[in-house]
């Protein structure tokens, strides 16, 4: 088991693998940020990568875990080796403001762009090929970036992507990420679903400013991004439908999001609303 | 009903979705949701009329009866202040 230390702009983040060839890569990839310092103080990352795969015969899962929730399981180096990088990104999104960096991510389904809590993909990655067959691609990150035009957009990484995965071909013979949604081009997600309050909420319906409320919250960097954001997020959730959904275990959730992408009620029914309100109706 | 006329803090970024308002206070770092009639009451409240102006004056465009809506426009109000979301001269 390696285990390294990495400086991330005043961060201590702790590393470790069961692979001396993924060890390589990480120390290839953020050589210029090795800390002396033995102390971690962000979530430790761990990382499992079936090196042996190829020899054994086995079909074994790369696993990434923050502490001890696992925030990817994957067949493709790729994939593992991008979920690594945007959980080092996450680290110091609160700082920037180059764009609304949100707790979520982008979930396919069926072709439809869902934006899902980031505290979904952990849970989800328990579902395995299940989500394949019911035609889902799950995320490979926790966090999205949004435009000033409310679109989620390619974030910018705290490393050298492309010579990131230059050398994890090199080192693996493979970049390949296709089992999992990463943002590399431009996203409009059609689809917000978020955490329901209440328990034994299957799917519902939710309102725009629900929604927005919501997002906003969940924005890792409002303060340093100011009022902005909030209209950024609006154009987002202006261009979607929206939904809530209890958590009621992993099973459950691809039903839920298949029901999410199929349903297409309109929603006019705010304005009505205010004026049964002070109707007393 | 107090008789100064409510006036939004021009700092707040409020962002309105289907009649439902989302405000950030970037000095507080509060966000908050208001529901459609606390979002009615709010687009109103630029310092050009009381409380009970404007209770009147929703009263008149909803055709409902003055005094039901004054108590929404009232707690409305009361909520505005207490969340620190009026400018000071029209507390």
């Amino acid at each position: 088991m390696a285990s390294q230390i990495f400086d991330l702009d005043g961060t201590r983040l702790e590393m470790r693998t069961t692979s001396p060839r993924f060890a390589q890569w990480v120390d290839e990839i953020l050589a210029d940020r090795r800390s002396a310092d033995e102390t971690s103080d962000e979530p430790l990352l761990s990382i499992v990568v079936e090196d042996d795969r190829a020899r054994s015969g086995r079909k074994g899962f790369h696993l990434l875990y923050r502490r001890i929730s696992a925030v990817v399981r994957t067949l493709q180096i790729g994939t593992l080796a991008r979920s690594f990088l945007a959980e080092l990104d996450r680290i110091e999104l609160r700082l920037r403001a180059d764009a609304v960096h949100l707790d979520g991510a982008i979930v396919d389904v069926r072709g439809t762009a869902v934006l899902v809590p980031g505290s979904f993909v952990p849970l989800m990655a328990m579902l395995g090929h299940r989500a394949e067959r019911e035609g889902i691609r799950l995320p490979a990150h926790t966090s999205v970036a949004v435009d000033a035009s409310g679109r989620v957009v390619p974030s910018r990484s705290v490393v050298d992507t492309a010579d990131a995965l230059a050398r994890l071909e090199r080192l693996f013979g493979s970049t390949d990420s296709s089992d999992r949604v990463t943002v590399d081009d431009v996203v409009e997600p059609e689809v917000v679903l978020l955490l329901a309050r209440e328990q034994g909420v299957v799917l519902r319906e939710t309102s725009g400013g629900a929604t927005l409320h919501t997002l906003a919250t969940r924005t890792l960097n409002l303060p340093a991004i100011g009022g902005s954001a909030l209209r950024s997020l609006g154009t987002l959730v202006e261009r979607a439908r929206w939904y809530e959904t209890s958590w009621a275990g992993t099973v459950r959730i691809p039903d839920v999001l298949i029901q999410a992408v199929e349903n297409r009620p309109s929603h006019p029914y705010v304005n009505q609303r205010t004026e049964d309100t002070l109707a007393g109706r | 009903m107090p008789s100064s006329k409510p006036r939004v803090r021009p700092d707040l970024t409020i962002v309105e979705l289907d009649g439902e308002a989302v405000i950030y206070d970037e000095v507080s770092g509060d966000l908050h949701h208001l529901n459609p009639t606390a979002t009615l009451v709010l687009r109103l409240c630029d310092g050009t009329a009381t409380g009970s102006q404007l209770a009147a004056d929703i009263a008149e465009a909803f055709g409902v009866p003055r005094e039901r809506v004054a108590g929404d426009v009232r707690a409305a109000l009361r909520s505005f202040r207490t969340s620190k979301l009026l400018a000071s001269n029209g507390s």
